[in-house]
């Protein structure tokens, strides 16, 4: 295979391959959203006055921030079966939405965290810091975009899954690589968007901050 | 997906039915009622030689049959030869057509919820491979990952994809799938074991054997009625069947109708001829009528039947529904264990890993090497902004294609093990770097002294320790690329077993303990670190 037709395979199929980052943005919002609501719910019960319900609070996001995603991912898969009756009502549970609840446990341990933090800045009043909570937030983000390829392992018609599929029905030799690096290209040109747009947002934020850089603030672990 | 649910109804309805059963006067005995009629009916195959075929004159002849002979003789009664097909042996035994079922039948626990399995088993047959004799295959584990051929359609191929991880290339015919293994096509054959050596009794198989040990045996049982279980007929068989194994008839019998030795009746005559020093057999019956359970196959027994771990086990299975087969199938317990040592193995490698290549980094990135600290940066970047699934798919498909064109090929657990720990570095090495800067605090550049490094490193100890954390929990993602650790095990058992529930639940039970143990190693060396410094 020359460079030529090698670029022209990939560019044939790169319409089927953005529908799949389609997917691995829908998937990763919906984690988001999800993960983003529980993790309020917990950070404010960790911010309660109650001991009981503070440390349940605690307890619940110990929890949420050891789930290992991956392994979430097999465990919803197998365990909720895809279609089920509630109220007499035909529930449907396709896959995608369970990768967003599985990824979404790992948002929530993470967004109780850092809005417990945001809670206490806002009741001292400042601000500034609490809205570094924004930033924090997007760079999870990025992390759930990363492992939201994963949802590949249990069906989901992401990038990673569409990769492969192209690469089987091709079944060129030696094309395996170079759709797996376009893909790879995707995530990088995706992550490098935010990452600017988030390191905007955050020096505007840091300019009303006055003061140095604490531990808390270095580069969140990746991979849920 | 359907669930039974342990309920204290049923706890309920089991303890009455067996205080019922134990209360009730004796039902008409069938072993009474044969001795009265005469003759015992026994069914048997009438289309499968050498087990139970017609000869020249049309009469039922075999292995089997000759089984069906000799039971009627220990019973003291002349036998009536009933043709059954495997679609109808079970109904006609349990509506009480026959009293006896003597058909090729293999024991397996469906089976046993409808009809009673005479025990001890009387016949017993496995898969093996046909190999070549310079294959350099010495254990079935040699075989993981390899190619072997099948027959479309064998109970084998199945399992031994999901068990033995082999790659099953299936034929439609022995003479298609001897061919293919002389074509060189697969490493071996996966069959029955006794068409195998069939097989190589033809004299057309120079320099090929079958020298495994032999997997997957499942026992033939002769079966009576359900509700016969423990009564005169089944003591009656099983003892015949017993003594027959102690004999050597069933192995005599083996030899009259041209089968090739069949390693499962020589077991079973070690086993039901064992002894201790004072020349009484291990294998006899107890109080309760029941043999010991080293004489028995355990995977098939329920659980009222045997006590022990086991018994425990398939005693919650028959309870509640949840069927923990890690615990009396030696084979699921195999794969779960090795998996589990990988994944442990796996994560310890990686973590090890990832904060050597972390601090290193780190190191470089905050000296400000020339061209070095550039490149390191732009790499931890690089792997931060891409899917770990998606490097290890590069590495391993992508790459392993290039390379096994050139003569090559990639080990799937040093590729995992490289992959990850560079993942976990690059967040490490830029924490690491950050931190470094911090305790610098612009003046002056850290010296890679073990006292400088220290000061970083406490300065990054929690990202470091959130990221070891992270990166044991993506283990599971070398599952992707078939390395059978803890995930590829749990599915594999669940594709065998369908017990989705306990095998999930078991696996994330695992991987929380492992990440906790790796979060407490760290905060133990974190207070260690603290007393020293104070």
């Amino acid at each position: 295979m020359t460079a030529q037709e090698t670029i022209a395979e990939l560019w044939t199929w790169s319409p089927y391959l953005a529908e799949g980052f389609g997917w691995n943005i829908i998937v990763s919002l919906l984690a988001m959203a999800i993960g983003s609501i529980v993790g309020l719910v917990l950070a404010l019960l960790r911010s309660g006055s109650n001991w009981g319900v503070r440390h349940s609070g605690g307890a619940l996001t110990t929890l949420a921030r050891n789930a290992p995603t991956f392994v979430m991912l097999f465990y919803l898969a197998y365990i909720i079966p895809t279609e089920f009756e509630l109220f007499g009502a035909a529930l449907i549970f396709p896959a995608w939405i369970k990768a967003s609840l599985a990824l979404g446990i790992a948002v929530a341990g993470y967004v109780s965290d850092n809005a417990l933090a945001a809670i206490r800045h806002l009741r001292r009043h400042e601000t500034a810091e609490a809205l570094l909570f924004v930033p924090a937030w997007t760079s999870y983000f990025l992390i759930i975009v990363m492992a939201s390829s994963t949802a590949s392992v249990i069906g989901v018609p992401e990038l990673v899954r569409r990769a492969d599929t192209v690469i089987g029905a091709v079944d060129e030799i030696g094309l395996a690589l170079w759709v797996y690096l376009w893909a790879m290209i995707w995530f990088l040109g995706f992550s490098a968007l935010l990452t600017l747009g988030m390191n905007w947002l955050s020096r505007h934020i840091k300019k009303r901050v006055h003061r140095p850089i604490d531990e808390g603030e270095l580069p969140g672990s990746p991979l849920p | 997906m359907k669930r039974r649910r342990p309920s204290w109804r049923l706890l309920l309805a089991v303890v009455l039915v067996a205080w019922a059963g134990a209360a009730s006067p004796a039902l008409a005995d069938r072993l009474q009622e044969i001795r009265e009629r005469g003759h015992v009916i026994v069914g048997v195959k009438e289309d499968y030689a050498p087990f139970g075929f017609r000869d020249a004159e049309g009469e039922l002849v075999g292995y089997d049959v000759d089984v069906a002979r000799e039971f009627a003789e220990a019973i003291g009664v002349d036998v009536e030869l009933v043709p059954v097909s495997s679609a109808n042996r079970l109904q006609k035994v349990q509506r009480g057509e026959i009293d006896i079922v003597a058909a090729t039948m293999g024991d397996t626990r469906s089976r046993r919820q409808l009809v009673t399995m005479i025990e001890p088993q009387y016949y017993g047959d496995g898969a093996n491979v046909l190999l070549r004799e310079d294959a350099k295959i010495g254990t079935w584990a040699d075989l993981r990952g390899l190619s072997v051929c099948g027959l479309q359609g064998s109970l084998w191929n199945r399992l031994a994809k999901q068990r033995l991880l082999l790659e099953v290339t299936a034929f439609n015919s022995t003479r298609e799938a001897g061919q293919a293994l002389r074509n060189e096509h697969c490493i071996g054959w996966i069959y029955d074991e006794v068409l195998l050596l069939h097989e190589l009794e033809s004299g057309e198989w120079e320099g090929f054997g079958v020298t495994l040990p032999t997997r997957f045996v499942l026992p033939w049982a002769v079966a009576i009625a359900k509700e016969e279980a423990g009564r005169p007929l089944d003591l009656l068989l099983g003892d015949t069947v017993a003594e027959w194994h102690r004999t050597g008839f069933l192995q005599s019998l083996e030899k009259k109708w041209g089968l090739p030795p069949s390693p499962f009746l020589r077991d079973a005559r070690t086993t039901w001829q064992e002894a201790d020093e004072s020349g009484a057999l291990k294998c006899q019956r107890n109080e309760q009528g029941q043999w010991p359970l080293e004489c028995r196959e355990v995977a098939l027994v329920t659980g009222s039947g045997i006590g022990g771990l086991s018994g425990f086990s398939l005693t919650i299975m028959e309870v509640t529904g949840l069927d923990i087969s890690i615990l009396y199938d030696p084979l699921d317990r195999d794969v779960f264990l090795y998996g589990l040592g990988l994944t442990a193995l796996l994560s310890l490698i990686t973590v090890v890993g990832s904060l050597v290549l972390g601090v290193l980094f780190g190191w470089l990135m905050h000296r400000r090497v020339p061209g070095v600290s550039h490149f390191l940066r732009a790499f931890s970047e690089f792997m931060r902004m891409t899917p770990p699934l998606l490097q290890l798919y590069i590495v391993f498909f992508g790459l392993g294609g290039v390379l096994l064109a050139l003569g090559f090929t990639l080990d799937a657990f040093l590729v995992a093990a490289v992959v990850l720990s560079l993942y976990a570095a690059s967040s490490n090495a830029i924490a690491f770097a950050l931190a470094a800067d911090v305790a610098a605090a612009g003046s002056h550049r850290l010296r890679f002294t073990p006292r400088d490094i220290q000061r970083a490193f406490t300065l990054c100890y929690a990202a470091v320790m959130g990221n070891s954390a992270n990166i044991v929990k993506a283990t599971g993602m070398a599952s992707t690329l078939a390395l059978p650790e803890l995930v590829h095990a749990s599915t594999s058992i669940v594709a065998e077993k369908g017990n989705a529930d306990v095998m999930m639940n078991l696996l994330l039970i695992c991987y929380f303990v492992l990440v906790i143990i790796t979060v407490q190693l760290f905060r133990r060396f974190e207070r260690r670190g603290k007393a020293a410094t104070r």
